[in-house]
């Protein structure tokens, strides 16, 4: 198998500290890095 | 073998091992393009390309019913290692939907935290047809709802603050954002926390030196609407005497992003913005501009839920590139202000409201700042039961992780999510797309076309 996107963690992802308010587009929550996509 | 693998780890910890039975995940999905078998997983993102010699034991895998107890010992140790570490196989105990679902919460129930959106004014320049804002009867903000925000930000104990200032138009008093988001970043400075700060603008008033203030401020970055290329944007988004904005928006834009961030959120409407090329002007504009980044958004009729269900889809088809390919495929986290315990939008005369969309409404009384530090709790839990991942028809929906519930005040008003992908077909034509951008194949183009000739 060829990857081509790896896996993520979601819990790694998802850490408290890894959250934020992107605030772009209605006040949203995202990851870090995860707006703009 | 079983290996010890990220996602597996994620889910039941230290324990996963050699004993360990394995089933299919809830978000698998297996495609074939142009020959080639395409893997991919919603809950992780992990994408990937069988070889020939392993689609016949690989594609029965992927392809079976989610949550199907395999057989892994028939398996290539190396295949079996790289489907259990892109969360294709899971251990026969875990329960990804839940998973999902906890870690959706965590954010959202977090008082660590902390989201304030100030609207500065309700008063706004434009007239543009599908704001449900009474701008008309608008007001500015009153110097003591001023000082009880900044009261609750200095009593807050959050660690991350985010601070946005919408409108109405907020550069119609830009002076007070500047105060406002000054003594906010000095009272959180004494507490060693960094806001985030943002200011949401449809930017006829941006120009240089409003720019240089904001950012000296601390106001670092900034959102402006375009709607389209300059005949579209003309049409509808204009001042109140229904001069054209176009023009000077652009320029405002380019001059100010040498000091400041911006997002530029493109409107766009299904039965209006019919081709790519109509916002081909907008990416031509700031091509070369670092510090501005694009993205397209559905308009929202507020009257008309169909039309912005419609919109919405219309974000994902038509303008793939700032929507449909995504830098991240793994789940998001989705949620927005309303449905967070750490977040506020304070009005001028004090007011609350819970989501953008009901400032310069008639909306619930939530309370006032002026009386309660925190909006009314009760009207905020309705809000705080949206759970796409414990509710049908989200549920049990294999696109979740990728769409991520869309808006939760769409669902609550009418019912029903506004789903991003009506199909099984438009979403395997997202996986597919996303894989082409990957692999650098036709179809992966970041840029759009032109309007063609004639």
């Amino acid at each position: 198998m060829k990857i081509i996107a790896e896996a993520v963690a979601v819990l790694d992802q998802y850490g408290l500290g890894n959250a934020e308010w992107c605030g772009v587009d209605c006040g949203r929550m995202c990851s870090k890095g995860n707006f703009s996509e | 073998m079983t290996p010890r693998l990220p996602y597996a780890t994620a889910v039941c910890g230290p324990r996963c091992g050699a004993e360990d039975e394995m089933k299919t995940s809830l978000y698998n999905w297996a495609v074939e393009d142009d020959g080639r078998m395409i893997i991919f997983n919603g809950a992780t993102g992990c994408m990937a390309e069988v070889e020939r010699e392993h689609e016949d034991t690989v594609g029965p895998i992927v392809a079976a019913a989610p949550g199907q107890v395999v057989d892994s010992s028939r398996l290539d140790p190396a295949v079996l290692s790289k489907l259990a570490g892109g969360g294709f196989l899971v251990p026969d105990d875990a329960d990804e939907r839940e998973l999902l679902r906890q870690v959706m919460l965590a954010p959202r129930l977090s008082t660590d935290l902390s989201y304030m959106c100030v609207v500065p004014t309700t008063r706004c320049n434009f007239a543009c047809p599908y704001c449900t804002q009474e701008t008309e009867s608008g007001e500015d903000i009153r110097p003591e709802v001023e000082e009880k925000i900044l009261e609750a930000i200095g009593r807050s104990h959050s660690s991350h603050l985010s601070l946005t200032f919408y409108g109405g138009e907020p550069l119609l008093i830009p002076e007070t954002c500047c105060r406002i988001c000054s003594r906010a970043i000095e009272i959180c400075g004494a507490k060693d926390v960094v806001p985030n700060t943002l200011l949401v603008t449809n930017g006829y008033l941006l120009d240089e030196a409003t720019a240089i203030r904001l950012r000296d401020s601390g106001v670092a970055h900034a959102q402006v609407t375009i709607d389209g290329n300059r005949a579209y944007h003309d049409g509808r988004r204009v001042l109140k005497d229904g001069s054209a904005t176009f023009e000077r928006i652009v320029r405002n834009v380019i001059i100010a992003s040498s000091h400041m961030r911006i997002d530029v959120r493109m409107n766009v409407d299904d039965d209006l913005h019919r081709e790519s090329w109509s916002l081909y002007d907008v990416e031509q504009a700031f091509l070369r501009c670092g510090n501005v980044q694009l993205h397209v958004a559905p308009t929202r009729w507020r009257d008309d839920p169909d039309a912005t269900q419609n919109n919405m889809h219309c974000v994902c088809h038509r303008f793939p590139q700032w929507h449909f390919l995504r830098k991240r495929l793994e789940a998001g986290v989705p949620g927005c202000c309303a449905v967070a315990l750490g977040a506020r939008v304070v009005l001028p005369d004090g007011d609350f409201v819970l989501c953008w969309d009901e400032v310069g409404t008639s909306h619930p009384d939530y309370g006032s700042i002026l009386s309660s530090p925190e909006p009314d709790p009760a009207l905020r839990s309705s809000w705080m039961r949206w759970d796409p991942y414990g509710e049908e028809p989200c549920k049990t929906c294999r696109y979740l992780p990728t769409c991520r519930g869309s808006c939760p005040r769409d669902w609550l008003e009418t019912g029903s999510p506004f789903c991003e992908f009506r199909s099984e077909g438009e979403y395997i034509d997202f996986i597919k797309a996303n894989y082409r951008k990957r692999a650098g194949q036709e179809g992966g183009a970041d840029s759009i076309q032109p309007r063609p000739a004639g």
